[in-house]
């Protein structure tokens, strides 16, 4: 087994690759025990995502959320996006091989929030305090739960942000209200398209990822606190 | 004049006007400059000297504080409240005017030492920088960006004004709110992220790239290395890639309004809305994702010049 067939089983299994990859894939399980393993591993993982209904984050996660919303999470709170990005080239390598693990993880593991897409075979990963709680899914569902988890941390922050404007500079509230329009346009249409589609996996990927950019936004701003008093 | 102290002690250096002023620095010492508004244009010469230069009215001054690491560098009407922090990944300019004056508008042309690095903050500020060796910082909240020449790690962060970097080599990590962001002839790992611009990337050598924008067009012409991994990633706007006609990837597209078309001989499905769609150019060492939700993708054929290699 290499990297370069582990690569392509998740989006074999998802129906997604070409018909020339898609043979090829063919000819290579019908060699490749250990493929077809990782195969029906993924298989499991992708049944299990989409039986599984998420549940109501505990209080220590929303603790996390306002936490790095502030921008003082500490290490081992919560893995920054620059981090989830920078490793997720060697991450995904790991997980075939942690698939059995992640499962039972993730069927005890409360407390995740996600921060970041990982590459194929992933659509997503949820990075806990522990970087081996790592939870992947194709579901669209699970993209609507996390995406959830955004709009709360959003609500909050707006709130937060707009009941202090008067001590926001003019020129960070006009750049931020002006940028808001932009991502929140870009939310309601992805929203609609998912609305209309809703198995796909990009859409509720996209979806989550514009939901991040917003939180993203906003938590900047909060931490330009540029006044003027 | 200038007290210059051993390390660790303050050095303050005023001038009653237009500042002109040339001192010593060592190595190891970074170039700390923060304003409120106006140009900062930063050159580099072979020197172990710092030379300012700064237009400014005649009830500003312009204080330079050296310690052993650093040489600061503010207008005198940016004073001990009036503070500025630069530290960490997220845009976080941060300052108050508690200061009997307003802050002052300053011009400045400021040369250095090759190596020295960079920490640059405005909160309406263009900044310049031609030539730098050292790692590059820069913060402003609306200004224009350029950056030209530099040879080490570049961060750049602008709320609302371009970015422009040509002919550099090392990491760049670039990102504006609003304004486009332009890389031409770059080496080394970069990340992009525009919420509102167009991000063009020319000439890249990169074994790492991710580009993303909520509503602009990207474009990507470069390498693909080996066990690369490249991510262009738009809301609303077309994601044009131009790659070597030897590349060899894995590319994933997906885009809910738009279309898929290439110059590479794939078969392309009638229908990929909404849905990931992947091939393999070669024997797929490197992997490419590219999403535009509203927009069309185009992966081409890129034929650069030899000397583009």
């Amino acid at each position: 087994m290499s990297d370069s067939w582990t690569d392509r089983l998740s989006a074999y299994l998802d129906d997604e690759l070409s018909l020339a990859d898609r043979r090829a894939v063919d000819e290579h399980l019908a060699q490749c025990e250990e493929c077809r393993a990782v195969l029906s591993q993924l298989a499991g993982v992708r049944d299990w995502a989409e039986e599984y209904e998420g549940e109501p984050p505990r209080e220590a996660v929303w603790n996390a959320i306002s936490s790095a919303v502030r921008g003082d999470a500490r290490h081992g709170d919560i893995v920054s996006l620059q981090e989830v990005r920078r490793r997720r080239s060697r991450m995904w390598r790991v997980i075939p091989a942690a698939l059995a693990a992640t499962l039972v993880l993730a069927a005890v593991g409360a407390g995740s929030w996600t921060v970041g897409r990982a590459t194929a075979p992933t659509r997503e990963i949820l990075v806990t305090a522990n970087p081996m709680r790592l939870i992947t899914t194709t579901s669209p569902g699970r993209s609507l739960l996390v995406a959830e988890r955004y709009g709360a941390a959003i609500a909050q922050m707006e709130q937060a942000l707009f009941a202090n404007g008067d001590q926001l500079d003019t020129a960070t509230v006009r750049i931020l209200r002006q940028k808001l329009i932009v991502i929140d346009r870009a939310i309601a249409e992805a929203r609609q398209a998912l609305a209309d589609d809703p198995g796909s996996a990009y859409l509720a990927d996209h979806f989550t990822n514009m939901m991040r950019r917003k939180l993203a936004l906003l938590r900047n701003a909060a931490s330009a606190g540029v006044t003027s008093s | 004049m200038l007290l210059h102290i051993a390390a660790g002690a303050l050095v303050a250096m005023s001038a009653p006007q237009d500042t002109d002023t040339t001192f010593a620095v060592t190595p190891g010492q970074r170039l700390n400059v923060a304003t409120f508004g106006g140009e900062i244009l930063i050159r580099t010469w072979e020197l172990d000297q710092v030379r300012i230069e700064a237009d400014h009215s005649s009830r500003e001054q312009i204080v330079i504080t050296q310690t052993a690491s650093e040489v600061r560098v503010r207008p005198s009407s940016w004073n001990s409240d009036f503070e500025f922090s630069m530290e960490g990944e997220e845009f976080d300019v941060s300052m108050n005017f508690r200061g009997a004056r307003a802050p002052a508008m300053v011009d400045y042309e400021i040369i250095v030492p090759e190596g020295m690095a960079l920490e640059i903050g405005g909160l309406f500020s263009d900044v310049e920088i031609e030539g730098a060796v050292g790692e590059v910082t820069i913060r402003v909240l609306e200004g224009e960006v350029d950056i030209l020449g530099a040879r080490g790690p570049v961060s750049a962060r602008t709320g609302e004004g371009d970015v422009t970097v040509e002919d550099v080599v090392g990491p760049l990590r670039l990102s504006t709110i609003g304004g486009e962001i332009s890389v031409t002839n770059a080496t080394g790992e970069i990340t992009a992220e525009s919420t509102e611009g167009d991000i063009d990337l020319e000439e890249i050598r990169s074994s790492r790239v991710e580009a993303e924008s909520v509503d602009g067009e990207i474009w990507y012409q470069g390498t693909i290395e080996a066990q690369g991994f490249y991510r262009f990633v738009t809301h609303d706007g077309d994601v044009d890639l131009e790659l070597p006609a030897n590349a060899s990837a894995r590319i994933s597209v997906a885009t809910w309004d738009g279309d898929l078309s290439t110059d590479f001989d794939i078969e392309v499905p009638d229908e990929i809305r909404g849905r990931r769609f992947s091939f393999t150019l070669g024997s797929g060492s490197a992997q490419i994702e590219i999403e535009a939700f509203d927009g069309d993708i185009s992966v081409g054929v890129w034929e650069p010049d030899e000397e583009d290699y």
